[in-house]
């Protein structure tokens, strides 16, 4: 049997209070004098149109110099100043969106020598965001040259690491033709066609119009998370962050079948599921994925890699924000047959067998103890708060744990019928 | 037996003791934490190839395969266990060391039980041995396609004539085959035993209760003496032994490492702990992020995000690397050469020096935020013999005139060589 949650000391270390900043952007703060350190994120939403190389660029751009740290020597030599503080700019795709994040993680001020070390820090992150060093007005020429090769590259890049390449490629293959098939920084060929006129005017929409949230978790008071709101959003009017992203439509096809070879000692076998919008909205999917490939002791990993010795991993997970689920294996060529067989097998026992009651609770002790665990970690305590808003799923903690705890057999008896095969990329090795 | 407080320089709540067996437990005890952070290390990596007084080899990826198979015994797979008690576990194998670890919530105390148990609870047999030989093989098959895990040990084959460091951790997927369950035995019997290993535990677990439970576990083990074993099997000269090291992978940009071999090895303890930290503050001043060299080397397009540099000490060996992505390796290598050349003609800017002094306390003081770091470093200045947290005394110790004379000792010409791992062609 699963204990019972300690829902109420939980409650108060993930106890985030939502504040109504300037311009309507909310705060969600966390106060704890837990951590060292204090992290802030704001994540600034968009949509993944044919915009977003040039938020991808941004990203770069803006956090390696500002008018008074012009240089990224300077920028970073003053970053080190206060305490090795950790500016950041990135993009992420999230469902239909495109997350621009600008974050820092800097240490608490009560142990910066009586520094106040968050104001200056977030001051800091503000001048990045907003005051970039132009000259007459524009973006520096080189600045901008040096970070679109770097982005060119970068993308061109993603195809070194095989695993996730194979990933990708599934699926482009399963979401084509569709925001949840794209990778959220662009295409080589928009990175390299990037202009200033583009990235300027991309950068004032963003920050006059692009709705968002911004997270702060550590020893920080109401009033100066409030005030770095002010510093980031300049109190400009926003419309309402998304709550309850959509999902991508259903098709019922056979399954595509993908085939690229290169020189690899491994190959990589990825198999793509589409589940219907109730299975995805369900605290019963990650239950499910969790008994079918979710650790040493699912399904796919006993059978797969225990039982016929065919991998080293194998395992699957839920990608919530596009309905996808994802097998991913690392395997001879040759065994790519046998492993999709019973991988297929599997999932069709899941689906008309009861799973065990032991299986079950498993599943959930190990998700409960994921879940629990974030209250440690003070960065992934606002990631996981803003993927179950953007999801419309319980974004407190207690209410998430509470919400797993009720799956039951038949709820993921229900989840496994309704998975559907629909691509299946195999990137195989030819090495000898 | 109890607990002892450990002083340290962040006044973090350390507690220490050795049990009867010679095993030290250290314990980072957080109240205000929900999760344990539980890592039992033994100190034998892939670098001890020579085992027991009698010199007998220890086959290549021997501490790895160990560390895979410790996970099964006589009732099946150990994780299933953990997985029941709703705790997750892992290993690692390193060059000096192979820790298990185990992250739980509820049934903490069952967990760290568990995870002394199975780690000192070894059952082998050739049948499983088999077995584990095709799951590894495809563990090694993963790394081979990996560039820049081919670039560092393409390096560290140039750098390295003799010393194990020069091999990959996991084997070959001829070495493995020549492992069966004797052998396993054998090096378990020499380098598991209680003295030669540490128990971190970072979390909210009471004290008392921790002490109580070890002691169980280890008073049934006995005193004896540890076999003994030699780390090394000296005779590495302090020159490279290649220059360079080339390879094509199916990749988008060229990869470049470079290597300097620390030739001024040995010494004990923080000693060891200061060479590494001295080395880290000169890299980082000459070629961190806000250094003059990061910025014209970007600039130049030579170096992107991926340009990082690190060090590594040990007793019996040490290294730098610096390396990234680059599309030019001839000419950022001559350009990191002419920036350790200045240094020598010119000395270092006190300025950086203190603001590298200020990141690194930063670093440091942010680091223990992570249980998993925590544990991780209490295990590690276990078997290097440093105090906990010493390395943010030694930070304040440091002077330019030691970076200086680090630089001198550690940067020469012989001691360098590079791996550069290309596109492959079509």
């Amino acid at each position: 049997m699963v204990r019972p949650v300690p829902t109420s000391s939980l409650a108060a270390s993930s106890a985030f209070v939502v504040l109504d900043g300037p311009g309507g952007l909310p705060v969600h703060l966390l106060r704890t004098r837990k951590f060292k350190t204090v992290a802030l994120s704001w994540a600034l939403e968009c949509p993944l149109d044919e915009r977003r190389a040039a938020r991808a660029l941004l990203g770069d751009l803006l956090t390696r110099g500002t008018a008074s740290h012009p240089g990224l020597a300077d920028l970073s030599a003053r970053c080190d100043e206060l305490y090795a503080t950790d500016l950041g700019g990135s993009v992420g795709a999230h469902g239909p969106l495109q997350l621009v994040k600008f974050s820092m993680v800097t240490l608490a001020d009560r142990y910066a020598e009586g520094l106040d070390l968050f104001r200056q820090a977030s001051e800091l992150l503000s001048e990045a965001v907003h005051e970039p060093p132009l000259q007459e007005g524009r973006f520096r020429r080189d600045h901008l040259e040096q970070e679109r090769a770097n982005l060119v590259r970068a993308i061109e890049g993603l195809a070194d690491d095989k695993g996730h390449w194979a990933l990708r490629r599934m699926i482009e293959t399963l979401h084509a033709d569709t925001p949840y098939g794209l990778h959220s920084w662009g295409t080589a060929e928009e990175a390299a066609a990037l202009d200033e006129a583009a990235v300027h005017s991309t950068w004032d929409d963003l920050l006059t119009s692009a709705p968002g949230r911004l997270f702060v978790v550590g020893d920080v008071e109401e009033e100066q998370a409030l005030e770095a709101a002010e510093r980031l959003g300049r109190s400009v009017p926003r419309p309402e962050p998304a709550q309850r992203l959509p999902l991508p439509e259903q098709i019922a096809r056979a399954p595509l079948r993908v085939t690229e070879a290169e020189d690899l000692s491994q190959s990589k076998l990825v198999l793509g599921f589409r589940l219907p919008e109730s299975a995805v909205r369900s605290p019963a999917a990650t239950t499910f994925a969790t008994v079918f490939g979710g650790g040493s002791h699912s399904r796919l990993f006993k059978r797969v890699r225990e039982a016929e010795s065919l991998a080293y991993g194998c395992g699957a997970r839920m990608l919530h924000d596009s309905g996808t689920l994802v097998v991913q294996a690392g395997i001879d060529a040759s065994s790519a047959a046998r492993v999709e067989e019973l991988v297929v097998e599997e999932l069709a026992r899941l689906a008309i067998e009861p799973v065990s009651d032991d299986e079950l609770q498993l599943s959930k002790r190990a998700q409960s103890r994921r879940l629990r665990s974030l209250v440690d970690h003070p960065r992934a305590l606002g990631g996981f708060r803003l993927a179950q808003l953007l999801a419309g799923r319980p974004h407190e903690l207690p209410d998430a744990i509470a919400a797993a705890e009720a799956v039951t057999a038949a709820d993921v008896m229900e989840i496994a019928a309704a998975v559907r095969l629909d691509a299946v990329y195999l990137l195989e090795g030819t090495a000898t | 037996m109890s607990f002892e407080r450990l002083e340290n320089p962040l006044g973090e709540p350390l507690l220490a003791m050795t049990a009867s067996s010679g095993l030290r437990v250290l314990m980072h005890h957080r109240p205000d934490f929900v999760g344990t952070f539980a890592a039992f290390g033994t100190n034998f990596g892939s670098v001890d190839r020579v085992g027991g007084a009698d010199g007998q080899p220890v086959p290549e990826g021997l501490a790895h395969f160990l560390e895979h198979k410790l996970f099964e015994d006589q009732d099946g797979d150990v994780s299933d266990r953990f997985a029941e008690l709703g705790a997750s576990t892992n290993a690692m194998t390193g060059f000096v060391g192979t820790t298990y670890i185990v992250s739980a919530i509820d049934e903490a105390e069952r967990c760290l039980d568990l995870l002394l148990d199975f780690v000192q609870t070894p059952w082998f047999t050739d049948e499983l041995v088999e077995k584990e030989q095709g799951i590894i093989a495809q563990e090694i098959r993963m790394y081979d396609d990996d560039p820049d895990w081919r670039a560092f040990f393409g390096l560290m084959g140039c750098l390295y004539e003799r010393h194990p460091v020069r091999d990959n951790i996991a084997g070959t997927v001829e070495s493995i085959a020549e492992i069966d369950a004797a052998t396993l035995q054998r090096c378990y019997d020499l380098f598991y035993h209680p003295s030669n290993m540490c128990l971190a535990l970072s979390g909210p677990l009471d004290p008392e209760r921790v002490l109580a439970l070890v002691e169980a576990d280890q008073a049934p083990r006995g005193t004896d003496a540890a076999p003994r074993h030699r780390r090394v099997d000296g005779g590495e000269p302090p020159q490279r032994r290649l220059e360079r090291f080339d390879m094509e992978l199916p990749i988008s940009r060229p990869r470049w490492l470079m290597g300097i071999k620390e030739r001024d090895t040995g010494g004990a303890g923080e000693a060891v702990l200061r060479r590494e930290l001295a080395t880290r503050v000169l890299l980082d001043i000459l070629f961190g992020r806000s250094s003059a060299a990061f910025e014209s080397l970007y600039a130049e397009g030579l170096i992107d995000e991926t340009f990082g540099v690190s060090h590594t000490a040990e007793a019996s060996f040490g290294f730098s690397t610096l390396g990234g992505d680059c599309d030019d390796p001839g000419a950022l290598q001559a350009r990191v050469m002419d920036v350790f050349e200045r240094a020598r003609r010119e000395g270092l800017d006190a300025q950086a020096f203190g603001r590298v002094r200020n990141k690194l306390y930063g670093g440091l003081l942010r680091a223990v935020d992570s249980p998993e770091n925590v544990a991780y470093s209490l295990i590690s200045d276990c078997f290097r013999g440093s105090r906990p947290f010493a390395s943010v005394e030694l930070v304040e110790q440091l002077t330019l005139d030691e970076l200086m004379r680090r630089l001198e000792e550690h940067v020469h010409d012989e001691a360098i060589a590079t791996a550069v791992i290309r596109p492959a062609s079509a």
